[in-house]
């Protein structure tokens, strides 16, 4: 109650000051005019009167500076008026007002735009109910380790399973891309498998319609609805609500529209957004497949019970999945068997913003932030090293106020108004840095911008987080110079001796000499991660990347009696369009980063259980002459393999190398995991980087894709090798292939060079920030010493002139100034080379192609921080060179 | 001219307060009613009467008002809040207990 009054009238006062200024100019003019009054009809003259009111009121201003005090705001008063002072300081220093909220806002958004990227991938809750409890299911064996996958069935004993810590579960599952067709024409969307209870289990609402229940996945392909996303709606739709009920062809099947679900949800996947759901009883696989217990091809996401450890919940699990094994009749029969069973464990991984961010992802954004928190720490460091400068200049200022009697912690406090408001400065030229940055940062590092939830424009609590940053810059960089400027000694400061700068000066030096070492280290991680990128780019991939396009198609209602059929109209009709050299098809994606392995059996070769499989792809006649594999020996497919045509195979030189010690493979039979051996080898091609430029080649080995196991796979991939630009001619190839069926729309269409840049995006993130940093670093640390440089210049222009006078030559004189500070930089160097020499190790899981321990960037960083530095140093010493020697005989 | 801490540290609060229990007053009153009751004893530089009033004004112990004053122009009047009324209760009971104890220290030494 009181304190409520209080607070009226404390807002009252400051909302009223001057009304109530001239109330009380008022009240005491009232008072004052009382006593003149008084004495005069005491029967003194008025001047005698005015005088001795005077004397019984007491000082005026004084009474009114003390009753103002308790209006509570005297805080306020005297911040603005440092705060005042403060600008008019900065805005009469221009240089330096610029440098310092420059290299600020340099730094402030570098963290900003960095940290921005981090919190939407790693730790921005999901807009669900409760995203807290929920968590992604993962198991592990000695196998293999956070394997994510789990069939049907699992999932429905899962959600069926009884006195376990979970609220339920929900199963959902990428299906990549496929087309859609209306009336306006097929187009690429990506699409989402999701069970029944995917919604209700999130609590997402419908923004339109309904969204799926538990009927919606009970039969396989009992329920063709389809659920569109709030992005997809809007971007394609633009929000109009008649597409409910319309049926669309997805995937070459019908589907009704039933609903659009809330807008902000973009799936389980930071990664990638759906623009279209559907229940996975309505995958196009083979119902064998989506019932399956030994397919595993579902991603299940759980909700524990509130208040239960996530740590142990996964444990609860593992009793069902060693009963699925049971019940699917899995019983481990041999030795290995046995030990993968006894490993087996099962996890959950909080989900609170998805399934987790892919592991290059994590560690370049965590090596990012760090280096955005080392080029802040470097701005402060310089702003600290700027205001030390200019509190030696403003001694004087500080000794005058302190002898008129301001307070110690008065001027502390002026002094971080002051940094303070440079701070805010800083801030706000952060916000605009980080929008710029974070712009770049997505750009690079997101492939595909209208299917990712990614965005570069800040959030309310990133801005937040920004100035934070920035106002923790301003008090770490202004107390240290403000508590040293507070402690001024009265006399020394008064004459204006400069004997106090010296032990400063030291600390100044030291202090370049960290930045020099940061830089370096900074320098020599762009010089690897630069040759990294380097080495992928000059790489050998085994296969021609240039003119090269590949897309991929769907013909999802296809059966497998009439999609070879439609390929093959599809190679031929490509084949036809002008300026296309050569057509091919492959079931897995050229860079694609997928793998497709399954046991193998090798005439003469006894495979070990747990042996690393071989990796298989399927392909049509001449694929490897359209994609620039060379053949070695024997001969590639051609027009005689074919539907029902003997099963042959081609294997790689790392094939023939591993199962037949480098003898010619060509004769030799292999065949299927636990199978005969009964295809013959007919070719052999080079060793090629398949799936990944970071992947060595592996064993490699190919069948035509007409002999692959019929039903399982309609989408292949479909490559043109053209003669000319290949951009130019994907409107020719669109016509050929609607010209055979207009309902099956391309999708990721590609030149093999965009993809390959595509899957360097992490790299080039890394490799163009990290430069830019390192720039930045060396930037700060050489402005540093430009500034320590000029300063001692300043200082010591009289001694220099003497020595001139006295006979030195410029050189000697330069190398007087230079002298004081190669230490400095000689130990900043060698301090950076040492420490980058340790820390490389750091990074090593983003190199390829070049050592941690890389001379050359070593030989790089430093000889380029060299450079810079002595860049910086060149204008002050030139400056000491040039000092005329009268200098030294005129008086101070 | 006597200095303001002539006047015990704080009973110029005490005394404001009490002042104030029988009606609302201008600071002109105030001052008067305390030079007139305490005999002309209790004298203090006039001004400082002010920032006491905003000081206890602020802390919510007395509120203030611009009414028609005898004075033949309007003035600014402080009455007593509640708070006020219990606050001057607590500082009559701890001067009570400070002038008692004065009072025999002075007897008994």
């Amino acid at each position: 109650m009181r304190l409520t009054r209080i607070l009226k009238k404390r807002v009252r006062s400051l909302l009223h000051w001057s009304r109530q200024e001239t109330e009380l100019h008022d009240e005491l003019a009232l008072h004052f005019e009382q006593l003149v009054r008084e004495h005069r009809e005491a029967g003194l003259s008025e001047c005698d009167a005015r005088l001795a009111a005077k004397r019984e009121f007491g000082n005026v201003p004084l009474v009114q500076e003390e009753a103002r005090q308790w209006w509570g705001w005297t805080w306020l008063e005297d911040a603005w008026k440092d705060l005042g002072y403060g600008a008019r300081l900065l805005w009469k220093s221009p240089g330096f007002t610029i440098a310092a909220v420059l290299s600020l806002g340099l730094g402030v958004g570098a963290n900003t735009a960095v940290y921005g990227l981090m919190k939407q991938v790693m730790f921005d809750a999901l807009p669900v109910r409760d995203p807290q409890n929920l968590v992604h299911i993962s198991r592990s064996s000695l196998e293999g380790s956070s394997r994510t996958s789990f069939s049907l069935p699992f999932t429905r004993d899962l959600q069926a399973a009884e006195g376990i810590p979970f609220d339920g579960f929900l199963a959902t599952s990428g299906y990549g891309q496929v087309s859609l067709v209306t009336e306006a024409g097929a187009e690429s969307v990506n699409l989402d498998l999701v069970s029944g209870n995917f919604f209700e289990l999130l609590g997402v609402r419908p923004a339109l319609g309904r969204l799926f229940n538990a009927e919606d996945d009970r039969t396989v392909g009992g329920s063709p609805v389809a659920v569109l996303s709030y992005a997809y709606w809007n971007r394609r739709f633009g929000r109009d609500p008649s597409v409910l009920n319309r049926t669309v062809e997805l995937d070459g099947r019908a589907f009704t529209i039933i609903g659009v679900s809330a807008a902000g949800f973009d799936g389980l996947n930071r990664m990638r957004t759906p623009d279209v759901q559907i229940p996975i009883t309505m995958a196009s696989y083979p119902s064998t497949q989506i019932l399956g217990r030994g397919d595993w091809w579902l991603d299940v996401f759980g909700r524990v019970k509130p208040g239960v450890a996530i740590a142990r919940a996964g444990d609860s699990l593992l009793p069902l999945l060693l009963r699925n094994y049971e019940i699917a009749g899995r019983v481990p029969k041999t030795e290995y068997q046995r030990r993968v069973r006894e490993s087996e464990r099962m996890f959950a991984i909080p989900a609170i913003s998805g399934s987790e961010a892919p592991r290059s992802w994590q560690l370049a954004l965590n090596t990012l932030l760090g280096m955005a928190v080392v080029v802040l720490l470097l701005a402060c460091v310089n702003i600290a090293n700027l205001l030390l400068s200019r509190a030696s200049a403003r001694e004087r200022e500080q000794s005058v106020r302190a002898a008129i009697g301001a307070s110690r912690g008065r001027l502390i406090r002026q002094q971080l108004t002051e940094s303070l408001l440079l701070a805010s400065l800083g801030g706000i030229a952060g916000v605009a840095m980080a929008y710029a940055l974070s712009q770049m940062l997505v750009s690079i590092m997101v492939p595909d911008r209208a299917h990712s939830p990614l965005r570069a424009a800040p959030d309310f609590w990133l801005l937040a987080f920004n100035f934070v940053v920035a106002a923790a810059a301003g008090i770490v960089f202004g107390l240290a110079p403000a508590i040293r400027a507070s402690r001024p000694g009265l006399l020394a400061g008064l004459k204006g001796t400069l004997a106090a700068g010296i032990g400063r000066m030291a600390m100044r030096k030291l202090l370049i000499s960290a930045q020099i070492a940061v830089s370096v280290v900074l320098l020599m991680a762009a010089g690897l991660f630069a040759r990294t990128l380097a080495s992928f780019h000059s790489l050998d991939a085994g296969f021609r990347t240039d003119r090269l396009l590949e897309f991929g198609l769907d013909p999802g209602g296809y059966g497998p009696d009439q999609v070879y059929g439609f390929y093959q109209q599809v190679i031929e009709r490509i084949a036809t369009v002008p300026g296309v050299e050569a057509s091919a098809v492959s079931r897995q994606r050229l860079m694609g980063g997928g793998h497709w392995g399954s046991g193998i059996s090798v005439e003469g070769y006894t495979v070990h259980e747990g042996e690393k499989e071989p990796l298989r792809d399927a392909v049509s006649a001449g694929y490897f002459s359209a994609v620039g594999t060379p053949l070695i020996a024997g001969r590639e497919f051609d027009t005689t393999d074919r539907t029902g045509s003997p099963k042959v195979a081609i294997v790689n030189e790392a094939f023939a190398r591993y199962y037949f010690g480098g003898q010619n493979p060509v004769g030799k039979l292999i065949g299927e995991g636990g199978q005969q051996p009964n295809i013959p080898i007919v070719g052999m091609v080079r060793d090629a980087r398949s799936a990944s430029l970071r992947e060595a080649p592996v064993p490699y080995w190919w069948i035509p894709y007409q002999h692959m196991q019929r039903n399982r796979f309609n989408a292949l991939t479909l490559y043109a090798r053209t003669a000319g630009d290949p951009e130019q001619i994907i409107s020719s190839i669109r016509e050929a292939v609607a010209s055979v069926d207009r309902h099956v729309a391309m999708f990721s269409v590609r030149t093999l060079e965009g993809q390959l840049n595509d899957n360097l995006r992490v790299e080039r993130a890394l490799a163009t920030l990290t430069l830019f940093f390192a720039g930045l670093a060396a930037l700060l640390a050489a402005v540093g010493l430009f500034g320590v440089l000029a300063y001692s210049v300043a200082r010591r222009e009289r001694e220099i002139g003497i020595r001139i006078a006295l006979g030195a030559t410029s050189y000697q004189a330069g190398w007087t100034v230079l002298r004081e500070i190669t230490i400095y930089v000689a130990g900043g160097l060698a301090a950076g080379l040492a420490i980058a020499w340790q820390a490389a190790r750091f990074v090593e899981s983003f190199l390829f192609g070049v050592q941690a321990k890389d001379a050359t960037s070593l030989a790089f960083s430093c000889g380029a921080m060299f450079l810079i530095a002595l860049l910086a140093a060149f204008l002050p010493a030139r400056r000491a060179a040039t000092v005329p020697p009268a200098v030294a005989f005129r008086a101070e | 001219m006597p200095k303001p801490s002539a006047l015990l540290q704080g009973t110029l609060d005490l005394l404001i307060l009490q002042i104030l229990t029988r009606e609302p007053l201008h600071g002109w009153a105030i001052a008067k009613r305390i030079q007139l009751l305490s005999g002309d004893v209790l004298t203090f530089g006039q001004g400082s009467l002010y920032p006491a009033l905003h000081r206890l004004e602020q802390q919510g112990w007395i509120d203030a008002e611009w009414k028609d004053s005898e004075l033949g122009r309007t003035a600014k009047f402080y009455a007593l809040t509640p708070e006020g009324r219990k606050q001057l209760e607590a500082e009559l009971e701890s001067w009570d207990r400070l002038s008692g104890a004065v009072q025999m220290v002075i007897q008994k030494a």
